[in-house]
């Protein structure tokens, strides 16, 4: 566990997140504690509305209203491990220095994502000027055509508009966008999900080669375990808000510990029939309104006991891997 | 900018028949209508004789189809035609009054933009507070009172009460009238004159008419602000750009505000007309000698050829801002073909 702190770039420890709603608190995040490794990709996988998305933009500190931190912390190291300092705790200043600088994200909808009143070039204009005022508009440019020339896109590109750019290149452009202030950490929510498989696989192989080339360490956030497995050195499966799963992305498939993740796995075939959401598995993603002490799990969960309905599982270290199960709890 | 060019002349060609139309409608109501300009001269006493030599005096005796061929015979000549009751071409009260209905309007504009937008982007963002209720509480209530009726308040508190503001007219008696020869709009006549305190007295006279016309239109303005701010702030390229360290004031007005302001901008092109309406009530509550006025009064005299006149320049001042709408909303927003 030490060693894994030492090379940690960013620490989340026992994170709580709740939307306060007319009808109750939806916990869309429940006590996350999870370390991203300084270069590694850190895949985190569930179903859509396990809280994969808040998390992430809390890592930002930009939950949307009307998200409340209830308890925890997110300690950024950053790249040389120097700095340490928790987000949620940072002054408006650090954390636009932060934003963009050091952290980067991309989000899931290419199409929505760049202003359509800006051109692609006043998009980096901008983004360089936000953390380097004193950057002359022609450097900005170049460094501009420079990365877009990483990315495959013609630098002619760059005096167009939103409109003007298939999906695919606006989400290379997103990419662009984020990475060109050589931050320390990118965040990628769902990035492929809103392409179409041939795109996906084009942009898939894209990131690899940046993550290599800007010495990046990337959290790719998706719903699709397949996509994961193909980038994830290891994986954290989320189930209502919690962490089902923490494991290398080999242990992960090749013995998964938690049923969540086994009913995740025989998903995976489905995704080749370009299937975007994963609907094969019985049941629904739990309420995450109405709290109960239980496995979340537990109602789709074909090996449930009866202490699965009565108390919560903790996430327990299991050699080097993690899971959340009463399964592998009491054999311990 | 070619584009906008060819779009511009289009434009242009296309208002042609719209006038027409509407000059063709109004020129018959207004001989179908009760009254004509020969009784509102001589009043109801008058002898036939006297009566029906004054109408063939005026052309009223012939048809309405043959009286309509001759005033669009005078059209063509660029012509609006002679007043039937004072002995004036129509276009001399258009062209002294019209500058004061533009600068009027104009101002009304700058005060109900001024207010409703800025209004609306704050309770955008303070959304579901004191602000946000009371903004939107300001906006229904000045959208529910009628103009006149503002007017009346406000002269009154301002006006009569407090004594702060003028009630009446363009421009105090201590300036000389002669300050104005230059283009009839008072704002740039002072300026280019260079007498300020002639500037000031104009200002100051126009405080009232120009808030009452800008503070009862502003409550459309600030709910579709606040309405389309809070999409906007929603967008995905909102948040994009908080992730990328965009300070929240360049978020709010570089990127959000900027989008919102396209329906912003279409409203008023729509609502241009609504502003023009309510000018004529507010120049009549402040005795502002514009066309609004001028309007009223020869409709009560049935000056036909004055009316349709007015109504003519109206429907060309409506149709060039919606022009000027048009263009700067191709301006700003990148997927318009005009
Ligand atoms: N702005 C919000 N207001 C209220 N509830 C929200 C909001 N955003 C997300 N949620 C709820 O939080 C839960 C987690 O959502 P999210 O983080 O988007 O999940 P994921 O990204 O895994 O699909 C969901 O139940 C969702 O309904
Ligand atoms: S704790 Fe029980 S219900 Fe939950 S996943 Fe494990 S076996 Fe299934
Ligand atoms: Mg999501």
């Amino acid at each position: 566990m030490a060693e894994t702190e030492r090379e940690a770039i960013l620490e989340i420890r026992d994170l709580s997140i709740a939307y306060p709603i007319s009808i109750g608190t939806v916990r869309a995040v429940e006590g996350v504690t999870l370390s991203v490794r300084k270069g590694e990709v850190l895949g985190i996988v569930g179903e859509s509305g396990c809280g994969k998305s808040t998390l992430g933009l809390a890592v930002l500190k930009l939950l949307k209203a009307p998200g409340r931190v209830t308890s925890g912390s997110i300690l950024y190291r950053g790249r040389d491990g120097a700095e340490a300092a928790d987000i949620l705790a940072m002054d408006d200043k650090s954390l636009l220095d932060l934003r963009g600088r050091k952290i980067a994200m991309i989000f899931q909808n290419p199409l929505t994502s760049l202003d359509p009143l800006v051109s692609v070039e006043d998009h980096f204009i901008e983004a360089i000027k936000v953390h380097e005022p004193s950057v002359p508009r022609k450097e900005c440019l170049a460094r501009a055509e420079a990365i877009l020339a990483d990315l495959g896109i013609e630098a002619r590109r760059l005096s167009e508009y939103p409109y003007q750019l298939s999906g695919g290149m606006r989400q290379r452009i997103m990419i662009g966008l984020a990475l060109i202030l050589h931050p320390d950490l990118l965040l990628a929510d769902e990035p492929t999900t809103a392409l179409d498989v041939i795109v996906e696989a084009g942009f898939t192989e894209l990131l690899m080669k940046l993550k290599r080339q800007y010495d990046l360490t990337v959290v790719l956030v998706s719903h699709n375990l397949g996509l994961v497995a193909e980038m994830a050195d290891r994986i954290a499966v989320m189930y209502g808000g919690r962490i089902a799963e923490l494991a290398s992305a080999n242990d992960i498939f090749e013995a998964p510990m938690h049923p969540y993740t086994r009913g995740l796995m025989d998903c995976v075939p489905n995704i080749l029939l370009d299937q975007k959401e994963l609907v094969a598995m019985p049941g629904s993603p739990p309420d995450l309104v109405n709290e109960t002490p239980s496995c979340p799990f537990a109602p789709r969960c074909p090996k449930a006991m009866d202490i699965c309905r009565s108390s919560v599982p903790a996430l327990k270290d299991y050699g080097g891997r993690q899971a959340a199960c009463w399964l592998y709890e009491r054999k311990a | 900018m070619r584009r906008i060019l060819r779009y511009v002349g289009g434009r242009l060609l296309l208002t042609v028949p719209m006038v027409f139309v509407l000059l063709t409608m109004v020129f018959v109501v207004l001989r179908v209508m009760p009254g004509d300009p020969v009784s509102a001269m001589l009043g109801g006493h008058a002898p036939q004789a006297v009566i029906d030599k004054k109408k063939a005096e005026l052309g009223l005796d012939k048809p309405i189809l043959a009286q309509y061929v001759d005033y669009l015979g005078q059209l063509a000549r660029g012509d609006l035609g002679d007043s039937m009751i004072l002995k004036e071409k129509v276009s001399k009260p258009i062209s002294d009054k019209l500058p004061a209905t533009i600068e009027l309007t104009l101002c009304g504009l700058v005060v109900c933009l001024g207010l409703g937008v800025p209004l609306g982007v704050r309770a955008a963002r303070k959304r579901r507070t004191g602000h946000d209720f009371g903004i939107r509480l300001y906006a229904n209530v000045v959208y529910c009172i009628p103009v006149f009726w503002m007017g009346l308040m406000l002269q009154m508190i301002f006006g009569v009460f407090l004594d702060a503001f003028p009630i009446a007219g363009r421009v105090g008696s201590r300036v000389v009238s002669g300050e104005f020869d230059r283009t009839g709009f008072y704002i740039i006549d002072t300026l280019f004159s260079g007498n300020f305190e002639a500037l000031g007295d104009v200002l100051y006279h126009l405080v009232l008419p120009a808030f009452t016309l800008g503070i009862t239109l502003s409550g459309v303005f600030v709910r579709l602000t606040r309405a389309n701010m809070l999409d906007v702030l929603k967008s995905d390229y909102v948040l994009a750009s908080r992730a990328r360290g965009v300070p929240e004031r360049a978020v709010v007005y570089g990127h959000a505000l900027k989008n919102a302001l396209i329906p912003i901008i279409t409203m008023l092109g729509l609502q241009f007309s609504a502003l023009l309406a309510g000018a004529i009530l507010t120049e009549t509550t402040f005795s502002w000698p514009g066309m609004g006025r001028l309007l009223l009064e020869r409709i009560y005299l049935r000056d036909y050829p004055t009316i349709q006149g007015i109504i003519v320049v109206y429907a060309l001042f409506v149709s060039f801002v919606s022009l000027i709408v048009d263009v700067v909303y191709a301006i700003i927003d990148p997927r318009v073909r005009l």
